[in-house]
């Protein structure tokens, strides 16, 4: 074999392999989703957005409502590849935990409930190298960062999340271009 | 009713002649039908405005300017129904604006290539969704088209409009710093909105950094004070809902209350024009068929001068639309030039950078502007840029990262994460050209007669693209850009360009181009039909060019200049 077919039989095979994969992928993440899924497990979702936006000296996901506006913006606002991966990756979550340690994600300690997230955030981070940018593309957001960044926004656009966690002014009557950032100086909720 | 048939599909009302009887007729409602209204009502012409969509009365007719941002059920995102049924529309609206958009399916037009045709079918038009960006043409702009040959000359230079733009600079309100600039002149402002820290910083730089660049505020049709019983602006930066404070300029609040006030305003709302008629024996418009929008019943409406505003795309279709015995091409169609020509403003192409400084530095109030680097290429021998003819401006606007932007990071979940997320991040700058769009006769708007809408019209054909001379600049402003940012001490500066389809900055011009010569223009230096005298047209068709400025203003003093010779004109009874 000379070295020109042997390269040419390595791209054949890495071509043939990666169109396998992802044409088993394209199949998952298009197909009709299981949006029932989302309403039979909104403990669960309540307690992941939760653990990405913990009560601390503010209140927390579930403090301000967050996590029915996350099924809601899964349901209504994201595309049918961020749907399927957001309920693989909820359903992925819930057999590693029961397997794992055989008691469902919210009645784990908080801190076994981080540790769980940990996983699925490393699991996610693939996504952020070159490839994965490709990949994402093809095959739309991971698990992790469909629940952080709905979380992040029914958090941050929440009643308690604008006017507590963060700073919303509702009428500015004036603007200042620059101000001294106080201590503890929190964001303006709305650009 | 009186009505008689002349024509399968149409009927002409002969009993309301009278009763339909107007001194002008204006047709469309947004930033120059508003002015055309104004200053014809004001000169004591009675004046009927007709619009194709519902009538939308300042504040009353703004459900969404006073909510919160958890009071909308999409959280201001868009759904996945925006996305599939209005493709379009949904790339200029959010949950707050959405009703000031057409709907994709209620209005289709036919796309020979990518177009986005993004438009707003309702009293005050695309008035109250404008940018509000303002700036003046100069005769770098009016004599571009002489000097390089693309497009026909302008008739009419910088101080044929001048007096213009103070006339109606004096009753919109910007907010602007004057700089001086021979290329982008001043215009009579009202105090600037001030930059901020990291605008400041990058001033500075460039000012001591490069020759013939310059970085000013924003200019902006937003009232720094109050203005004309209106404003002042309450630094919400929530323009796009309509302003319950008539913080910024648009028909709904500025211009159609002043015509009001005249007495000598009818508005006619849900008026489709159907075609303007003619009359071959005088050879002039005798006055306007509409088809109600809702009702579908065809009525004629008659004047002496009309005034039509539609904007560009719709203001050619109409003229299309309304092809006769004499003009089988299209009315005042002579010269062929009717629907040649569309230009849009190219943007999106740029740099971001992020800055170490100022950490203890924020601001207070929402803006509704950002800054201004007016156009640096070829406006000098010194400054010809080897590849591309024209120029650019860039917007700019630099800001403390918050949760929008830190949410989309590798910054993990939890505590830390809600500490991040709710704390202002790096300072950032985003600086985007907008750009000039060569005028060229291939770019065009034709009617698509295969394919008609819920009204029995043609639709409307749209082939167009970007050529190379904007693939050019838009390379040279990312590299530009990233320059400048560099210089300044940004870091992690990265150039983008994407939105390079054309119609997504809504700034359509150019199908009923204004010329000297009756034999290759549409109008003439008074925005007066060559073939048709008594007809006027001063949205963005009449652009010979279009800079690459913003192009509202031109448009008002464009229509402000024509309304007076248009009744200067029908006083000496030559229309």
């Amino acid at each position: 074999m000379n070295r020109r077919k042997a390269i040419f039989s390595l791209l054949a095979l890495g071509a043939g392999a990666v169109a396998t994969y992802s044409g088993y992928k394209l199949y998952q993440v298009n197909k009709k989703p299981d949006l029932f899924f989302l309403d039979a497990n909104t403990k669960l979702i309540a307690a992941l957005t939760e653990n990405i936006i913990p009560r601390t000296d503010t209140p927390g996901a579930i403090d301000t409502g967050s996590p029915a506006i996350v099924i809601y913006m899964i349901k209504n606002n994201a595309d049918r590849k961020t749907q399927n991966n957001f309920i693989e990756g909820l359903k992925e979550l819930v057999d590693y935990t029961k397997n794992t340690y055989n008691q469902p994600f919210p009645q784990l300690p908080f801190a076994t409930q981080q540790q769980i997230v940990q996983r699925f955030y490393e699991k996610g981070k693939n996504y952020s190298d070159k490839i994965g940018k490709a990949k994402n593309k093809l095959l739309g957001k991971s698990f992790f960062d469909i629940l952080k960044q709905y979380t992040a926004i029914a958090y941050c656009t929440s009643k308690d999340g604008a006017t507590i966690a963060l700073a919303y002014d509702y009428i500015p009557g004036k603007f200042e271009g620059c101000v001294p950032s106080k201590a503890g100086q929190k964001s303006w909720a709305t650009k | 009713m009186g009505q008689t048939q002349d024509s399968p599909n149409v009927r002409i009302n002969t009993s309301g002649i009278a009763a339909n009887s107007y001194d002008a007729i204006v047709v469309g409602s947004g930033i120059s039908g508003g002015w055309a209204a104004k200053e014809l009502c004001a000169k004591g012409l009675k004046t009927l405005l007709l619009e194709r969509g519902r009538n939308v009365e300042h504040i009353k007719d703004y459900p969404t300017a006073s909510m919160r941002p958890w009071e909308f059920k999409n959280r201001l995102q868009l759904s996945e129904l925006d996305r599939e049924e209005n493709p379009v529309q949904c790339l200029a609206y959010n949950e707050g604006s959405r009703h000031f958009y057409v709907n994709d399916q209620q209005h289709p037009y036919t796309q020979t290539k990518p177009f986005n045709w993004i438009r707003g079918y309702q009293v005050g038009g695309r008035s109250l969704t404008w940018g509000r960006q303002t700036y003046r043409l100069s005769d770098l702009d009016f004599e571009a088209n002489l000097k390089d040959g693309h497009g026909a000359d302008w008739p009419i230079r910088y101080k044929d409009i001048a007096p213009w733009y103070d006339y109606v600079e004096k009753f919109v309100g910007i907010s602007g710093h004057p700089e001086g600039i021979p290329h982008l002149p001043d215009s009579i402002f009202l105090p600037p909105m001030e930059m901020n820290c990291i605008e400041k910083h990058f001033a500075q730089k460039v000012k001591d950094k490069f020759k013939e660049r310059y970085v000013t505020n924003g200019r902006v049709a937003n009232l720094s004070k109050g203005w004309e019983g209106r404003g002042p602006c309450q630094y919400r930066n929530l323009c796009e809902r309509g302003c319950p404070f008539g913080g910024y300029f648009s028909s709904n609040s500025a211009t159609l209350p002043a015509a009001a006030a005249t007495g000598n305003l009818t508005i006619r709302p849900h008026a489709i024009v159907y075609e303007i008629i003619f009359d071959e024996q005088k050879s002039k418009a005798a006055g306007v068929r509409i088809i109600d929008e809702v009702t579908k019943e065809t009525t004629d409406f008659f004047a002496n001068i009309i005034f039509l505003n539609a904007s560009t795309i719709a203001s050619a279709s109409i003229l299309l639309q309304s092809a006769n015995n004499r003009f089988p091409n299209g009315l005042g169609n002579s010269s062929g030039q009717i629907g040649l020509n569309l230009m849009d403003h190219h943007s999106g192409a740029g740099a971001t950078g992020e800055h170490d400084g100022y950490k203890d530095q924020y601001y207070t109030g929402r803006r509704p502007t950002g800054i201004y680097v007016p156009r640096f290429r070829n406006v000098s021998e010194q400054s010809k840029h080897p590849d591309f003819i024209r120029g650019y401006g860039f917007q700019a606007d630099g800001e403390r990262n918050e949760w929008q932007d830190l949410m989309q990071a590798d910054n993990g979940f939890g505590a830390d994460f809600k500490k991040t997320l709710t704390t202002p991040g790096p300072w950032t700058m985003w600086m985007g050209a907008w750009g000039e769009c060569l005028p060229n006769p291939s770019n065009k708007v034709i009617l698509d007669n295969n394919r008609k809408d819920q009204w029995g019209l043609p639709l409307v054909e749209i082939d167009f693209e970007f050529g190379d001379n904007e693939k050019a600049m838009r390379k040279d402003a990312q590299s530009a850009a990233a320059e400048m940012l560099d210089t300044a001490g940004f870091n992690n500066v990265q150039t983008f360009d994407y939105n390079f389809t054309g119609g997504t900055t809504i700034h359509e011009m150019g199908t009923a181009r204004m010329g000297t010569d009756p034999k290759t223009s549409v109008l003439n230096q008074f925005n007066q039909m060559h073939d048709v005298k008594n007809i006027f047209i001063t949205d963005g068709s009449c652009m010979p060019s279009g800079g690459c400025q913003n192009p509202s203003l031109t448009y008002m003093a464009l229509t402000a200049r024509a309304c007076e010779y248009a009744v200067s004109e029908l006083k000496k009874s030559n229309l």
